[in-house]
């Protein structure tokens, strides 16, 4: 059931009672409430949603954001928030009493919708009952307690740098990390998928998921990495304090590490930044430009790059490239490591599997113009790109009645394409229209597969 | 043997109308083509694949009049033969859940074709499969090891027959389990088959020539004296005689072996119910039986007063294996003519057009009329490019077909090379002429610029590795991918993209008008006046709100007109 037809259940079915105390939380008027349809209209309103919010406690508005993130969830959601009744009891005598408090703090709140849906085979009305938060009033939540500032505070790339070293002296950047990196046929993988950006942001917040692992029973929960990252952002500077109250609602149910290791150890992994205000830290998340491209255009000489090792080739220091760069040289050019250094070599192939907007970076550039050997390849590739295209996935027909021909132009319309008198090409999916047409025709299909 | 011919007029005349053969294969392409599970409680075939099975096999009715077929019972007798034959396999044994489960529980059980039997069965001819058959109803012991002694013509309903049945009171013991019934009902097949077709005769001269000449056919002179627990055994003590209804009444006798008319109350009511058992199930007897209502000592006697033999009987027993006929006529009909239902010749034909007509009730021999089509035959030259299909045809109706028909199939036969799809290749856009090294991949050349290729992965890597940079386009199975600029290509690129076009919504204006009672009685009122005028309106009765639409004013001020005698309505 979407939360409009939730909203819509509840506002058909609620009892007067409850209606009334929504009216009196919101502020609605007695005509807003006389017609419940229009009531509706009226509940997704933002008349009186900061009013009922601001009489939130803070565990209750860490709940409704992740509400806000879960969807629609059944009564055992807010067992993390209210206390249930007998623990070995029947599900109604366990989550009665949750039922009662969710009832008269956030439904009668008039905050969120509640409904029951049709379920098959032996359930209790209890286990019927859905609620969710409406998605307009995501914004109303309050935030957490944070302090907003301009300092981009520091960053941390020790682990980070130690990893991409990993590539040339082979030892881990962190214990039993189970994703290595390697040079393979001229390419660098991470694990088993090609170095990229996001591999490699996939690869710290395992890392950092390694540091406090946990293994999720409860619907809904989350690892306390994952609720930090959902909690954190890239503006605000949180102390690790006030994160732990919210980490409680978010890992319900897991074994939850004190807030101030489990930031500090994201520092370390780079993956949130880190400020000292009156001598204490506050985090948030690394801002991911630090990682990517930055919009300055490239100098002259790249810190990171030396162009006169070998003929043909650049030095590429560990220590000092943006990952994005490196990425980007994983994309484009052939790698090698030699006497213990990582060197970057034109790679013809590789620039002609990228798109030309990737292949004509600012990087990609910055190599043609200072090493003769990357012109020649880019300039070789970007005359014959295009010129040969092997298409995949497509549906291919030699259709020898004209008049059938017409009928298929006539079905699929844009979905063919004509490649000679004969021969027609169309997606998977139009094969059932073709078919159709044939059926209707009094045609058969002959098929030739390879 | 001589017997007394009986004019049949009087009597009530049932003959099978069910092709035993024909549904055989009907419930077999069934349960082939859809996975067919038995109840989990019962191990019988679900209500709904009844009613589908019934609708496939033609002419059944769950509700059946007199002198009609029971669907569901022939249905269930057409199952348990598949499975006797061996051409479907399910569990028969199940497994008991519990410690205090009465009754077995069949899970997940499928009825699953067994296919070598299957093809086995189907390389015989029909007259062998009506044979195969034959033998297995003669043999047929029962399925479940605990009515075995009373799976016979004595205590067994036939499923087309009408006549009833001995009681089964103690046919576990006695001398019921020693009867050889297969032997017996060679025996009485073999009388019968000296008997000529067509003509009718009196049953009662059937079981008085038995008594005279074969008194023991039934039961042996020199029977079993004592069971196997010492218990002395009667002649007669399994067959019980009653006056009531019921079949356990206290009040039944067992038949006296001394009683003169004993052999006609006991081997004579045997051959009563021999006759409407396997011979008219599989259509070799029809039969005759006494219109009024029987009244004497049950289970009835001398009902089934006569009976006939069929051409079909004397044929299967003779082994006469006649070819079916086939005759292609001008108008692209093909009609099958044959003693027995020809499967795998209607299989053969059938995918050259469509049936046409089939006799659900072909008392006789089987008449299937089929017409071929163009598609059909064209469809059958693309599974098997080989096909003559006027060879076929001539070989089977042995001459030639006629002029027009013959033309038409020849034309139809290009056909099938019309629309040829090519799955699973790959196209390659060249500009260039494709490399040497290439061409062993080239499956059809389309244009100077275009091939279609078999292993793309192994052609893309082969064109990288020549440096011709090749793009690789995958296409969604929804739409074409758009080609990256500046590519050279027929299909669409991303610079065509057509820009979005933003959607217009009609929106239609609806007036509607509120008028709020102050109070129930006149709120009701209005309803009841507005309902009865047709017009349309929204009520809510917690604020005695009535909506309509602006253009059902009118209505509403008769409505207020109609009401002035009860209420002064004043609008503000």
């Amino acid at each position: 059931m979407t939360i409009q037809q939730l909203l819509h259940t509840m506002c058909a079915e609620i009892s007067d009672a409850d209606l009334n105390a929504i009216r009196k939380a919101r502020g609605f008027g007695a005509r807003e409430t006389a017609s419940r349809t229009a009531f509706a209209s009226f509940y997704l309103t933002s008349v009186g949603v900061v009013e009922s919010m601001a009489a939130l406690t803070p565990e209750e508005t860490f709940t409704l954001r992740l509400l806000a993130e879960t969807g629609e969830v059944d009564i055992t959601f807010f067992e993390r928030l209210y206390s249930i009744g007998h623990k070995y009891g029947t599900f109604t005598q366990q989550y009665k009493p949750v039922f009662d408090d969710v009832k008269k703090n956030l439904v009668r709140r008039g905050l969120v919708v509640v409904a029951q849906i049709k379920m098959r085979g032996d359930t209790v009305q209890l286990e019927r009952w859905r609620f969710a938060l409406p998605t307009e009033f995501i914004p109303y939540l309050p935030p957490l307690p944070a302090i907003h500032s301009d300092d981009p505070g520091i960053a941390n790339d020790t682990t980070l740098r130690r990893k991409l070293l990993e590539l040339l002296d082979g030892s881990p950047a962190t214990p039993n990390d189970p994703r290595h990196i390697r040079l393979n046929e001229g390419s660098i993988t991470l694990g088993d998928e090609p170095f990229s950006l996001a591999a490699f942001e996939n690869w710290q917040a395992l890392a950092w998921w390694r540091k406090f692992p946990v293994a999720i029973t409860k619907p809904a929960s989350l690892s306390p990495t994952d609720a930090a990252l959902k909690l954190l952002d890239t503006q605000n500077w949180i102390a690790p304090k006030s994160l732990d109250p919210a980490l409680a609602i978010y890992t319900f149910g897991e074994k939850v590490p004190p807030a101030e290791k489990l930031l500090k150890a994201g520092w370390e992994l780079g993956i949130l930044s880190r400020l000292d205000i009156d001598h204490h830290p506050h985090y948030r998340l690394a801002p991911r430009h630090r990682l990517a491209a930055s919009s300055v255009p490239y100098p002259d000489f790249l810190k990171w790059a030396d162009t006169t090792t070998q003929p043909g080739s650049i030095k590429i220091d560990l220590r000092l490239i943006p990952i994005y760069d490196l990425s980007l040289l994983n994309a484009l050019t052939h790698l090698e490591i030699h006497n213990g250094e990582l060197y970057a070599s034109p790679s013809p192939i590789k620039l002609g599997r990228t798109k030309p907007a990737l292949r004509n970076s600012r990087l990609s550039l910055w190599l043609a113009e200072n090493i003769p050997a990357f012109k020649t390849a880019l300039e070789t590739v970007n005359a014959k790109w295009g010129k040969t295209i092997l298409h995949e996935n497509l549906l291919y027909a030699k259709v020898r009645d004209l008049s059938l021909r017409v009928q298929l132009e006539r079905e699929l319309k844009e979905n063919l394409i004509i490649l000679n008198e004969k021969f027609i090409a169309f997606p998977k999916d139009a094969h059932s229209s073709v078919e159709k047409v044939l059926k209707k025709a009094g045609f058969v299909e002959k098929v030739i597969k390879p | 043997m001589q017997l007394t011919p009986l004019d049949p007029q009087t009597l009530t005349i049932f003959a099978s109308n069910r092709d035993i053969l024909r549904d055989l294969f009907t419930y077999l392409d069934y349960v082939g083509s859809r996975e067919v599970k038995r109840m989990t409680r019962s191990n019988e075939i679900s209500a709904a694949d009844m009613k589908r099975l019934a609708k496939e096999l033609g002419g059944l009715t769950f509700d059946p009049g007199a002198g009609e077929i029971d669907g569901s019972q022939w249905i269930e007798f057409i199952d348990e033969l598949a499975l006797r034959l061996k051409l479907v396999s399910y569990d028969t044994k199940g497994e008991y859940r519990g410690y205090t489960s009465s009754e077995p529980s069949f899970i997940n059980n499928y009825v699953v074709v067994t296919a070598a039997s299957l093809q086995k069965f189907n390389e015989l001819s029909p007259v062998e499969q009506e044979k195969r058959i034959l033998n297995t109803l003669i043999r047929a012991r029962s399925l479940s090891a605990y009515n075995n002694d009373y799976h016979n013509e004595f205590f067994d309903y036939s499923v087309v027959g009408e006549l009833d049945r001995f009681s089964s009171r103690g046919s576990a013991t006695g001398l019921v389990p020693t009867l050889k019934f297969p032997e017996i009902r060679l025996f009485l097949f073999e009388l019968l088959n000296q008997l000529p077709t067509g003509k009718w005769f009196s049953t009662e001269s059937f079981i008085a020539y038995l008594k005279a000449n074969h008194p023991f056919f039934l039961i042996p002179e020199n029977h079993p004296k004592k069971d196997r627990w010492g218990h002395p055994i009667g002649r007669y003590d399994n067959f019980y005689e009653h006056e009531s209804e019921g079949r356990y009444d206290r009040d039944a006798k067992t038949v006296p072996v001394d009683d003169p008319d004993a052999f006609e109350r006991v081997e004579g009511r045997y051959v009563e119910r021999f006759l409407e058992y396997i011979p008219l199930i599989m259509r070799f007897v029809d039969v005759a039986y006494d219109p009024k209502p029987y009244r004497g000592l049950k289970p009835s006697r001398n009902q089934l007063k006569a009976f006939r033999i069929s051409e079909r009987f004397l044929r299967l027993m003779s082994g006469q294996d006649t070819a079916p006929k086939v005759t292609v006529q001008p108008n692209f009909d093909v009609i099958i003519e044959s003693d027995f239902y020809p499967a795998a010749l209607i299989a053969q034909i059938s995918a050259l057009g469509e049936q046409v007509s089939s006799p659900h009730n072909g008392h006789g021999a089987y008449v299937g009329i089929f017409l071929l089509t163009k598609t059909a035959v064209a469809a059958a030259h693309v599974q098997n490019p080989d096909l003559d299909v006027i060879g076929l045809l001539e070989n089977l109706s042995e001459g030639e077909l006629p002029s027009n028909v013959k033309i038409e199939l020849e034309e139809w036969a290009g056909h099938a090379d019309q629309f040829t799809l090519y799955d699973g290749f790959a196209l390659l856009e060249m500009v260039d002429v494709p490399p040497a090294d290439t061409q062993k991949y080239i499956a059809e050349r389309i244009a100077p610029d275009l091939s279609l290729m078999r292993k793309s992965q192994a052609v893309y890597a082969l064109l990288e590795n020549l440096g011709h940079a090749p793009v690789r386009v995958t296409h969604p199975t929804g739409e074409f991918a758009l080609v990256a600029e500046p590519s050279q290509s027929r299909f669409p690129k991303e610079s065509e993209k057509a820009e979005v076009t933003i959607p217009q919504v009609r929106v239609l204006k609806i007036v509607t008008i509120s008028y709020q009672f102050p109070e129930s009685e006149s709120f009701q009122a209005i309803q009841k006046m507005l309902a009865e005028l047709r017009c349309p309106f929204q009520a809510d009765p917690v604020t005695y709100i009535i909506a309509i639409q602006q253009s059902e004013q009118g209505k509403f001020d008769k409505a207020v007109k109609k009401l002035a005698d009860a209420f002064v309505l004043e609008i503000e």
